[in-house]
């Protein structure tokens, strides 16, 4: 109550003040007693809960006084760990569509501030299907006649995602991609492989081993049909979520099957020439709690000709945790990690910015880099307001990474956003995270890197309810720097 | 709090006073000035700066003169002095944190001056500072016990001494110079830190002798070493040993933390499966249990409770506890702690199903191949017992005697011409479903332990092995040479008989006479003792050997005491023609370091011509002893502790029996 009355007071006195007609001199008021060195030495990107800060950019110079301060975290350049491939979201079907609808000079400079490298937050690894999925227009393949050679990519790719596609790589040519299917072909499809008997559903079944090397043929002709359009991809994992028989569509592929088909598509890709990367299961960190599917990507490495195929392995946050990447590549050191898939939606307060931001830098970027992912997909970059487009069966609950109102001229920059260009802003592909050491608080989490310039990076994200006052020191330079509480805050310097 | 009360009424009075007066002359910014008068130069962390100021301002009351200090760009110390009088001197000190990895570098030191129209004048200086280079610094326990630590190197310090398991107090580091202050290291939020407020809890794996250091730099201190199994502490119940009560559900994972060089210790089957992960899976059925984590030994040993102690066997119904008690067996190996007729080390059973009990045996390793003779009893000690009116053998090969059959009552035998399989694997399984007067034994051999030897040579020679864990092989010997092995990349971490042998920079050097010894190397233990040979023989007094048995005195530890036990005496180092020495640290009887080969207070021990009874160093043949021996020494036909006497815990003590003076040879006892 004190301290009410006397600011009370002062409030008082300045109004007074600022009545008086004369000028009143003053003596100059205490400053800050520290403020960042001016300067453009280190570019900041800066977002908070609350969204005071916005993805808001600014610079700091480097220090001038020697390095003693006690919140130093020091990074350590000569301790390597994995090499990123990069970040991005899912170009589903609804994402598509939703863009499509947009005025084009709206929609080409949300693209250019999403993906450009440049003038933008530089996205650069997307997921996309291969076939329909969940957030398609509808439930397809792309040989939907029985007989491989009735493949031919449908309207959904054609009018929608590679339209899409393209204008993202002329903003950014180096833009990797990932294919993924739901299903296959149903004619491919058997109720389980012991029986084998016809399977005519979008969702579950299994795939028939008879049709191994016609699904395999699939994948080629598939990716040899985007790459016809100027489309290179980079990666593929054989099933989305093997272990959901639900879904709007899906595949039951426990690892002892996927493995099984990896040993037949690998030497698919081999003849005919695609050096497309081959990542195992790309599913949830506990296995769906199969006992009989723990560990599913060291089961499919167990057996070297299969392991011989397999770039590494893929996985979601939908069940279990994600200490299980650390488990699997200190396992399997050799075999890389990408984290692809995880979403907002109702049922996790996804538009709630105060809470999602630093979650899900803990949760889906820092925390799965940190755990040896070298790229980071989330799930649909953009839904509608009423969160769709979506297929019955499907996710009727998710939120995009951006919402866009139906007039198709809003946009409304969620978690996964934010997340998503907190990182690939300052993290460029082929950096390498390095090792860091030094200060830590409750709540603060981050990660360094170097990049192929010999640029820094440096990502941190503060869940704490108070501001955390860092100097980063990368052994020749260092700079003194707030990290707002609730924040994520993305450092790149020279 | 009175500076903060007061400022803002200041401020709100100027404030207040400018805003209603609206007059320019009654008001004044002012000019306050000042001349720092001390030099600023250099510091180190932990010191208190003092500095000098004269303040003043012509036209307005200074208010304050704050002195606040930077690392980097942070804010790291304030102090603020009240400055009442225009054109005075002010002294202050400004405190200079002493933190954790702060590098040696400038510091910024910033004086405000202001007066009471907020206006302000400041001047910046660098201060040069760095860690003082201690000398030494001194531990003080919270029992007020005080030992130094000296400077093994820049930043570092550490004393060793024997200590208890858990050493709490403080590190305090000794004022410098006029500007210092002694800081004391204490703990807080889990790190040493300098002015923290509770002692540093050091706790090392075992009780005795160990190292306690600290960096004055990073502040990295040792030892902290907490057992823990599922994140639950043991607590240390001898100077080896500490132990936790737990109750388990049959097939519960045990996570350990802080064992020393877990993955090498002794997983007993009957209790535990070690997984691939470091974990620990419990076996036996579930209840409450007492696990043991003997550091010497490096294994649980395991027994059943009801409550707080060792379970005993319900002759009503079966259930509880059953223990065996005897030779030829032994966790985690014979050679490293066999059971024999001492009830303290009984081997609880481990229950596996309702009234069944199971102990599991490796012949050759935890179990002699080739005899044994051991029994079953209710209780940890004597009382209920397995007569061979209760329990029966299913088994061809173990026996249980009557006393009617030349095998005593309840006690297993082979089975005549029948031994175990070298390296088979046995368990020996108690059912008790039919009463406690119908017990059946069961015997079962569950296949082959898998055995890939590890060879480990004596100046050449292989030793021989049955488990890779003991050792054995004659090999001659020649005083002031060199006694080197291969296959053993630790054996400077071994306990080396000191009499036999010296070892310095990991070179073993010979100390006896030339001649064929055998050695016994255990990996488990990591102790080399030796024996002097005869051939194929343990030599006796004709060939030059001195065996010594009784109590109080052991060997490399009181919990390897010889005892009157044929066959297991130990034999006297001849370290010159007609010498023998026997060498070792006074320790207690329960709880002692290894080293500790004479007990404080009680001794009971008498020399042979052989390993056993027969000719001895007595009566008419007696030894004489030196007046260093009669000091210490009574002869009472053993020799034993004189009256009043008592061994330093901790110091060296030195028994020589020299054949060449007295009439029959003297024996000699020093502290060393």
């Amino acid at each position: 109550m004190k301290n009410m009355s006397i600011l009370s007071a002062l409030a008082a006195a300045a109004v007074a003040f600022a009545a008086c007609d004369n000028d009143v001199k003053i003596g100059p008021q205490p400053q800050p007693e520290v403020k960042p060195e001016a300067g453009t030495d280190v570019r900041v990107i800066t977002t908070t809960g609350s969204r005071s800060f916005d993805l808001a950019e600014s610079t700091i110079g480097f220090s001038e006084r020697d390095n003693m301060s006690p919140s130093s975290i020091y990074l350590r350049p000569q301790q390597e760990f994995q090499t990123m491939d990069g970040f991005g979201v899912a170009i589903t079907g609804s994402t598509c569509f939703n863009l499509l609808r947009m005025n084009p000079d709206d929609r080409a400079a949300f693209l250019k501030a999403t993906f450009s490298p440049t003038d933008g937050y530089g996205f650069s690894y997307c997921r996309i299907s291969i076939g329909c999925s969940d957030f398609s227009l509808s439930e397809y393949t792309c040989c939907d006649t029985p007989g491989i050679e009735n493949f031919a990519l449908t309207d959904e790719e054609l009018s929608y995602v590679i339209p899409v596609l393209k204008e993202i790589l002329i903003i950014n040519p180096d833009l990797k991609i990932m294919g993924t299917p739901w299903t296959p072909p149903r004619w491919m499809k058997v109720n389980n492989i012991a029986d084998r008997q016809p399977y005519e559903s979008w969702t579950s079944g299994s795939l028939n081993p008879d049709c191994y090397a016609d699904y395999a043929a699939y994948f080629v002709k598939w990716v040899q049909a985007f790459k016809a359009q100027g489309i290179d991809i980079y990666s593929v994992t054989p099933q989305n979520e093997p272990l959901n028989r639900g879904n709007s569509a899906s595949c039951y592929m426990p690892w002892e099957e996927e493995r099984e088909f990896v040993k037949v598509l690998g030497p698919a890709f081999k003849a005919a020439g695609i050096d497309t990367r081959i990542y195992a299961f790309d599913h949830n960190y506990n296995y769906d709690n199969i006992e009989s599917q723990k560990g599913y990507p060291l089961n499919m490495y167990a057996d070297e000709e299969a392991a011989e195929h397999l770039a590494g392995a893929a996985y979601h946050n939908y069940g279990g945790d994600k200490d299980e990447l650390t488990v699997v590549h200190n396992a399997m050191p050799g075999k890389d990690l990408v984290f692809t898939e995880t979403s907002i939606g109702t049922w996790n307060d996804g538009r709630n910015l105060s809470t999602k931001l630093t979650n899900d830098m803990e949760e889906v970027t820092l925390g799965t880099v940190n755990r040896w992912c070298k790229g980071v997909i989330v799930w649909n970059l953009m839904l509608d307001e009423d969160r769709g487009p979506y297929r019955p069966g499907g996710c009727s609950t998710c939120f995009g990474a951006v919402d866009i109102n139906k007039d198709y001229t809003t946009i409304t920059r969620n978690s996964h956003y934010y997340v998503i260009a907190h990182m690939s802003s300052v993290v460029k592909p082929d950096a390498v995270r390095i090792g860091t050491e030094g200060f830590t608080a409750p709540g603060l989490t981050y990660t360094a890197f170097r990049n192929t310039d010999g640029s820094y990076a440096l990502v941190m994200s503060n869940s704490g309810a108070t501001a955390l006052n860092i100097t980063v020191d990368d052994g020749t330079h260092h700079f003194y720097t707030e990290v707002p509480a609730n924040s994520a805050v993305s450092y790149s310097w020279k | 709090m009175k500076k903060y009360k007061i400022l803002p009424v200041v401020a709100i009075a100027s404030l207040c006073f400018a805003a209603t007066s609206c007059d320019d002359d009654e008001w004044a910014a002012g000019a306050p000035a000042m001349e720092v008068r001390t030099d600023l130069g250099t510091a180190h962390f932990g010191d208190s700066v003092a500095f000098t100021v004269h303040a003043a301002d012509p036209e307005v009351e200074l208010s304050t003169l704050k002195a606040t200090l930077f690392f980097g760009e942070e804010q790291v110390s304030e102090t603020t002095i009240r400055t009442k009088k225009n054109g005075a001197e002010y002294q202050g000190k400004i405190h200079i944190p002493y933190l954790a990895n702060i590098p040696d570098g400038r510091a910024v030191l910033r004086l405000r001056l202001q007066n009471i129209n907020f206006t302000t004048t400041e001047q910046t200086f660098e201060v040069a500072v760095s860690h003082a280079d201690y000398p030494s610094l001194k531990f003080v326990t919270t029992d007020g016990e005080e030992y130094t630590m000296e400077r093994t190197e820049r930043y570092r310090y550490s004393f060793t001494e024997r200590l208890p398991q858990e050493l709490k107090g403080y590190i305090y580091a000794s004022k410098m110079d006029d500007n210092g202050n002694e800081i004391r290291f204490g703990y807080g939020n889990s790190v040493v830190a300098a002015g923290a407020a509770d002692p540093i809890p050091f706790s090392n794996s075992t009780a005795g002798k160990y190292t306690v250091s600290f960096n004055t730099y990073t502040f990295e201190a040792s030892p902290f070493t907490v057992l823990t199994f599922n994140g639950q502490r043991f607590t240390a119940t001898s100077e080896t040993v500490s132990t936790i009560d737990l109750s388990l559900s049959q097939g519960q994972t045990i996570t350990p933390a802080g064992f020393p060089d877990f993955d090498s210790w002794w997983i007993d089957p009957d209790w535990l499966t070690r997984n691939d992960d470091g974990s620990l899976t419990f076996n036996a059925m579930g209840g409450s249990y007492r696990f043991e984590a003997d550091m010497s030994l490096r294994y649980f040993r395991v027994y059943t409770l009801a409550g707080s102690d060792p379970a005993t066997l319900d002759e009503a119904t079966g259930n509880g506890a059953v223990w065996a008690i005897g030779d030829n067996i032994g966790k985690p190996s014979l050679g490293s702690n066999t059971v024999g007729w001492t009830t303290e080390k009984a081997l609880c059973m481990a229950p596996v199903a309702d009234k069944v009990y199971r102990l599991t045996f490796v012949a050759g390793k935890t179990i002699t191949a080739d005899a044994i003779n051991f029994k079953f009893f209710g209780q940890m000690g004597w009382g209920f017992e397995f007569g061979g009116d209760r329990i029966t053998s299913t088994s061809d090969i173990v026996k249980v005697g009557t006393g009617d059959d030349g095998h005593d009552n309840g006690n297993l035998y082979l089975a005549e011409g029948r031994t175990l399989e070298a390296g088979g694997i046995y368990t020996f399984t108690v059912d008790l479903t039919a009463g406690t007067s119908a017990a059946v034994l069961r015997v079962d051999y569950q296949g082959e332990q898998p055995f890939e030897e590890q060879v480990v040579r004596a100046n050449g020679t292989r030793l021989a092995t049955l488990d890779n864990e003991s050792y054995t092989g004659t090999v001659a010997l020649a005083r002031g040479e060199e006694l080197a092995f291969t296959g053993l990349s630790d054996i400077e971490d071994y306990y080396i008989d000191p009499d036999y042998f010296s070892m310095a920079d990991g070179i073993i050097t010979v100390n006896v006479v030339d001649g064929d010894y055998q050695l016994r190397l255990n990996r488990t233990l990591k102790t080399l003792h030796a024996v002097k040979m005869n051939g194929e023989d343990e030599a006796t007094l004709a060939e030059g050997a001195i065996w010594m048995m009784g109590w109080g005195v052991a060997s490399p530890s009181m919990d390897s005491q010889f005892g009157w036990d044929p066959g297991k005496a130990y034999c006297m180092a001849q370290v010159a023609p007609g010498v023998y020495q026997f060498t070792g640290n006074a320790g207690p009887e329960h709880g002692s370091a290894i080293g500790d080969r004479l007990r404080t207070d009680y001794l009971s021990f008498k020399f042979f011509h052989q390993d056993g009874w027969g000719g001895e160093f007595s009566g008419d043949n007696a030894l004489s002893l030196t007046d260093g021996a009669a000091a210490l020494l009574k002869d009472t036909g053993n020799f034993e502790l004189a009256d009043g006497v008592t061994l330093e815990q901790g110091a060296t003590y030195r028994i020589t029996i020299d054949l060449n003076a007295g009439e029959h040879g003297t024996i000699d006892m020093v502290k060393l």
